[in-house]
């Protein structure tokens, strides 16, 4: 009866109409920018992560059949190419291209009051996977839900992350101040 | 509800994230195949000129087999036209070449993929029918991939898909253009149609045309010197022939009534009259009172095959003098 169901679910799925992922792309294409912007902190860099996503994702669109994932999809695969490029930055001695400074730097030439940059600098020093889940909260507002299918994590586990990452940034704020 | 550290959290975020500067956003690119080797590529480029340039004098033109040269244009086994902003300010075939090309040479039954830029179409329709190019620009002509097809190719299943992709207009068939450029009618006519009960035309003013005004115009055709013959199509005439060519088209015949078909004066030239002559005839058929309008099947011939050739839609070069 379970496999009926199953059969039945899997037709219902195949026969929706494909998504246009690169159609999604180029609608959110500032959004996810700026999501990038926020994860490896210059515009140069987001959006080459944004098109390497849209490439990447371009290709194998027709896999994506489900239209209420689509923009978790496409944000996780920026998501996927900004910790890509951190993790590039660390191996610090394969770096010869050097890149803008970030925004909450004080060299940047964005101009930011002193307390923001020193919120985004504390976030920039939590791990990566609950920088994701502040900004996925706190910048898109997103459910614990959405950002569970986002980070292809649980709910209960996004909302402990988000936690954990908020207590953290408070306990570095406070020192500071 | 919201703790300090939420409150800043979110602010800084959101006016990090506005420091985007979106007017410098480059627009995306869809995937190629060959995304990261800009470089390579060039350096390539460069090999291939410089083995090019010491090879080719010692093979005597023999290196000119290694890329296939474009076919003629009437010898494309399919024929792509890519959409025109010019006929629809949504159309994005600019940004879309590189991945149509792709998809093109990634189809069964494709060997050869050639592509035709705007201003190459354009200067070749120019050489072809410098009258109609007069009429157009560059950007009226569109882009075009020429396709040579293998032997075994379903030319029809491979059209249809081709026709799906995103910014192709239109698709034309090696025997659509040999259909385009045999001429239907070795002789072809003038044809003066006249005003009825019903036609749209303002300078009929909704009044068909008196028997004195047909006499009239009879008379002016006959008069002719270049004119070899004037018959006259009554309504009985015109709509056996309209059922006839239309015949797989059951419910526009059936919708059409004897009394809807216009009568006409169908003119037939002495063979090699110049087309400034028929233009001139046609000229002044249209001011005579009791015409509706004169067409030149001569020009529909020529519209057809450029529109075959080049992808200019019709009713942009019905006229074509």
């Amino acid at each position: 009866m379970k496999r009926l169901c199953d059969v039945k679910a899997q037709q219902q799925l195949l026969a929706r109409p494909p998504v246009d992922v690169a159609a999604i792309f180029a609608d959110h294409q500032i959004g996810l920018v700026r999501l990038a912007l926020l994860m490896v902190g210059d515009q140069a860099t987001a959006e080459d992560v944004v098109q390497d996503a849209f490439a990447r994702t371009h290709a194998g669109r027709a896999r994506l059949r489900d239209p209420g994932k689509a923009l978790a999809y496409v944000r996780s695969a920026v998501l996927n190419g900004c910790r890509s490029v951190l993790r590039r930055r660390a191996t610090v001695f394969r770096r010869t291209v050097p890149y803008e400074p970030p925004v909450w730097s004080a060299e940047s030439a964005a101009l930011l009051s002193e307390e923001r940059r020193a919120v985004l600098a504390a976030l920039q020093d939590l791990p990566p996977r609950q920088r994701e889940a502040l900004v996925l909260r706190y910048y898109l507002d997103l459910t614990d839900q959405e950002i569970a299918d986002t980070m292809g994590i649980g709910a209960s586990t996004a909302r402990s992350t988000i936690a954990r990452g908020l207590a953290a940034l408070g306990r570095v704020l406070g020192e500071e101040s | 509800m919201n703790s300090p550290v939420e409150d800043q959290l979110r602010r800084a975020l959101a006016e990090a994230a506005e420091t985007v500067r979106v007017e410098t956003i480059v627009p995306l690119r869809p995937a190629q195949r060959r995304r990261q080797v800009p470089v390579r590529a060039l350096v390539a480029a460069v090999v291939t000129v410089a083995l090019a340039v010491i090879v080719l004098p010692r093979l005597h033109g023999g290196g000119e087999t290694a890329v296939a040269a474009a076919p003629p244009r009437d010898k494309a086994d399919l024929t792509v036209f890519l959409c025109r902003k010019t006929a629809g300010p949504a159309c994005d075939a600019d940004e879309r070449v590189d991945a149509i090309q792709t998809a093109l040479r990634e189809m069964p039954g494709v060997s050869e993929v050639h592509f035709e830029d705007r201003r190459t179409a354009y200067d070749a329709l120019r050489a072809e029918y410098p009258s109609l190019a007069a009429r157009l620009t560059p950007e009226d002509v569109p882009q075009a991939f020429r396709l040579v097809t293998r032997p075994d190719a379903d030319l029809a299943g491979l059209a249809r898909k081709v026709r799906e992709m995103p910014g192709v207009a239109e698709t034309v068939t090696s025997a659509d253009i040999t259909a385009a450029l045999a001429p239907h009618n070795a002789t072809p006519e003038l044809a003066v149609f006249l005003c009825g009960n019903a036609s749209a035309q303002e300078r009929c003013g909704g009044r068909a045309a008196t028997k004195a005004q047909k006499e009239k115009i009879s008379q002016a055709l006959k008069a002719h010197p270049e004119v070899t013959s004037v018959t006259f199509e009554d309504q009985e005439t015109a709509y056996e022939n309209f059922r006839e060519t239309n015949k797989r088209n059951e419910a526009l015949v059936a919708a059409t009534r004897v009394s809807d078909m216009p009568e006409s004066f169908r003119v037939l030239f002495r063979p090699g009259v110049d087309p400034a002559t028929r233009h001139g005839l046609a000229t002044s058929m249209r001011r005579m009172s009791g015409v509706a309008h004169v067409v030149d099947q001569r020009c529909l011939v020529i519209s057809s095959a450029a529109h075959r050739l080049f992808g200019v839609p019709v009713q942009e070069i019905e006229a074509c003098e």
